[in-house]
């Protein structure tokens, strides 16, 4: 860190202050601050090695044949691509952000449980070693989708037993860092802050990690049968001895869509964050987000079967998830109309975290709309496993849930480093990604509508230009991504010295700490007026 | 203006404090458990034809 913790900070005790160095201080870390930059550079590292995937995928698609790499290797990355980008990338992302944010937003000293994050988090690398072993094991790695759906993924390699450790691995730290931020919200809050006092950030997190208290076991239920099918002779999913294979499916996916909902909400909270800051407006309606969040939460575990409408399933199955499924429609509807409102006649100005937060708005809103269109069971006879869900999913989480951490850590970069960045850079880094990701996945719904198949290493002549026009959006897209670091690394390393209140019109509780930031802050809780000060919505 | 009150949060605030963070942590822990074993069990149940 660049910054010098022992400066004496207005309100904190300075020698109290000290923080230990070298290796130990990672290894055995327990500062919220800490565990959440090594979330948030393993999170990095992973999109890195998650891109270098998809960069493999879209280079071989460039054009019809087989360019580089053999079906099964390409099959390998689709999956590989989505298991690091889902649990190594967006996830531990996230719990990044909730690990340097919460307790500054709560007025709390730390998480509430120090230890149990230090272990969530040195879960993660092992769980991930482990997974990308499995590429250099005979049979390469897990190439059946990363909805690992028997019976396919029973007749894997060897590596099969590995993908299963790493699953259950990664659910255990989800799980164990989800207790973490609930405990800490409901046990750790400044006196004064109430549950509709707290910031948007900390309510969407707080359902995000009972989505996942409620989903990942889930998941590693449905991994445990695979495991069990394959090993030790039982029949949950195999057909021959009773089971249902498509019952694995049921299963997944009642994990699987809350999981799309916990890689999203936080991206709500931090939108809501920053659209009032750069506005100089409070959020319109606090309460009616913090209840569309919720709304948003319930619904997600009701809505499963809409991935599977072409399974088969009886009329009235397919009429109930259609409707629930569009349900949602209403209230994100809601959110998307007060952070519009929010910007109604306001002073806005347009730095990095804003330009992001915009393009969220905007391009979450396309992947919203296809997510409607896919909805209609007629319609979605004709979409599924084409190029256009992978389109809508894409648009979702890449604009949708990258795009929001960039723009947090562009928001909150100044408070934890103490330093400006480069805003020219920033905004450089913006344009690029905004314009590439379009290139990138938009003509992926002309595919798609066209008829190209996903999960295919070679396609029919006619897909040529929209698959040339898409790999050129994801090489341009993969090599905007590398300016993030190197402003980061300028940042820390030579930035200006940002103030304590980083954007004119910011608020909440992170803004009154001093800069640079102390190691433990808030070990004395703040005020009654200052809590008011900072709840302004 | 400070961002701080004196004096800290009394001692005995925070033993009950650690223990409502302990016992909040094991009820979660137990429901994840509970969710991993009820759906290996409702699976055992209702999936299979035999």
């Amino acid at each position: 860190m660049a910054y010098d913790s022992h400066a004496a900070a207005p309100g904190h005790d300075a020698h109290d202050d000290h923080k230990p160095h070298g290796w130990k201080r990672w290894v055995y870390a327990t500062n919220h601050k800490d565990i959440g930059t090594m979330y948030l550079v393993f999170a990095g590292l992973m999109f890195f090695i998650g891109g270098a995937m998809a960069m493999v995928i879209r280079a071989e698609l460039f054009k019809p044949g087989l360019q580089f790499v053999d079906p099964m290797f390409f099959n390998s990355m689709t999956t590989m691509h989505a298991l690091f980008m889902i649990f190594g990338a967006v996830m531990p992302a996230w719990t990044g952000l909730a690990n340097w944010q919460i307790p500054l937003q709560v007025g709390a000293p730390d998480m509430a449980l120090p230890r149990l994050n230090n272990f969530s988090f040195w879960i993660l690398p092992f769980a991930f070693t482990i997974l990308f072993c499995t590429l250099f094991v005979p049979g390469g790695g897990p190439a059946g989708g990363w909805t690992l759906y028997p019976p396919l993924v029973l007749q894997g390699s060897e590596s099969f037993p590995m993908v299963i450790f790493a699953i259950h691995l990664m659910g255990a730290s989800s799980i164990l860092g989800a207790i973490n931020v609930i405990v800490t919200i409901m046990n750790m809050r400044a006196p004064g802050m109430s549950l509709l006092r707290m910031p948007l950030f900390v309510w969407s997190w707080l359902i995000t990690a009972y989505l996942l208290i409620a989903v990942m076991p889930v998941l590693a239920g449905a991994v445990t049968m695979l495991l069990t099918d394959h090993f030790f002779g039982t029949t949950f999913f195999t057909a021959a001895g009773g089971g249902d294979p498509v019952m694995f499916q049921h299963i997944f996916w009642f994990f699987g869509h809350p999981e799309v909902y916990i890689l999203i909400l936080p991206a709500f909270g931090i939108v809501s964050e920053i659209i009032p800051t750069f506005a100089r407006k409070p959020i319109f309606g606090y309460e009616a987000m913090v209840y569309a969040i919720a709304s948003i939460a319930f619904l997600s575990f009701i809505v499963w079967a809409h991935h599977m409408f072409t399974v088969g399933m009886p009329l009235a199955g397919q009429l109930f998830f259609m409707l629930s499924t569009m349900l949602i429609a209403i209230p994100t509807g809601v959110k998307v109309f007060n952070w519009t409102a929010t910007m109604w006649k306001s002073s806005m100005t347009f730095e990095p975290p804003m330009l992001f937060a915009l393009a969220f708005l905007f391009l979450f809103t396309i992947g919203g709309f296809s997510g409607l269109m896919l909805a209609i069971v007629p319609a979605d006879f004709q979409y599924h496993d084409t190029y256009f869900v992978v389109a809508h999913f894409h648009y979702v989480l890449v604009p949708g849930a990258i795009f929001s951490i960039m723009a947090g850590v562009y928001y909150w970069l100044p408070k934890w480093t103490s330093r400006m960045y480069d805003m020219g850079l920033a905004k450089a880094h913006f344009w690029l990604s905004a314009i590439f990701v379009n290139v990138l996945f938009f003509p992926q719904h002309f595919l798609g509508l066209a008829g190209m198949p996903r999960r295919i290493p070679d396609y029919a002549v006619q897909f040529t230009d929209w698959n040339m026009i898409s790999s050129i959006g994801a090489f341009g897209f993969g090599l905007s991504q590398l300016i993030f670091p190197y402003l980061i690394w300028k940042c820390v390393k030579s930035g200006a010295p940002a103030p304590a209140r980083a954007w004119e019109g910011a608020h909440g509780l992170e803004w009154e700490l001093p800069s640079p930031l102390p190691y433990h802050t808030w070990e004395t809780p703040p005020s009654a007026d200052v809590i008011a000060r900072s709840a302004e919505h | 203006m400070s961002a701080v009150i004196k004096p800290e949060i009394p001692a005995s605030e925070l033993a009950e404090r650690k223990r409502r963070a302990k016992r909040a942590a094991v009820l979660l822990g137990l429901v994840a458990v509970a969710v991993y074993v009820g759906f290996i069990v409702l699976t055992f149940t209702r999936g299979s034809h035999g």
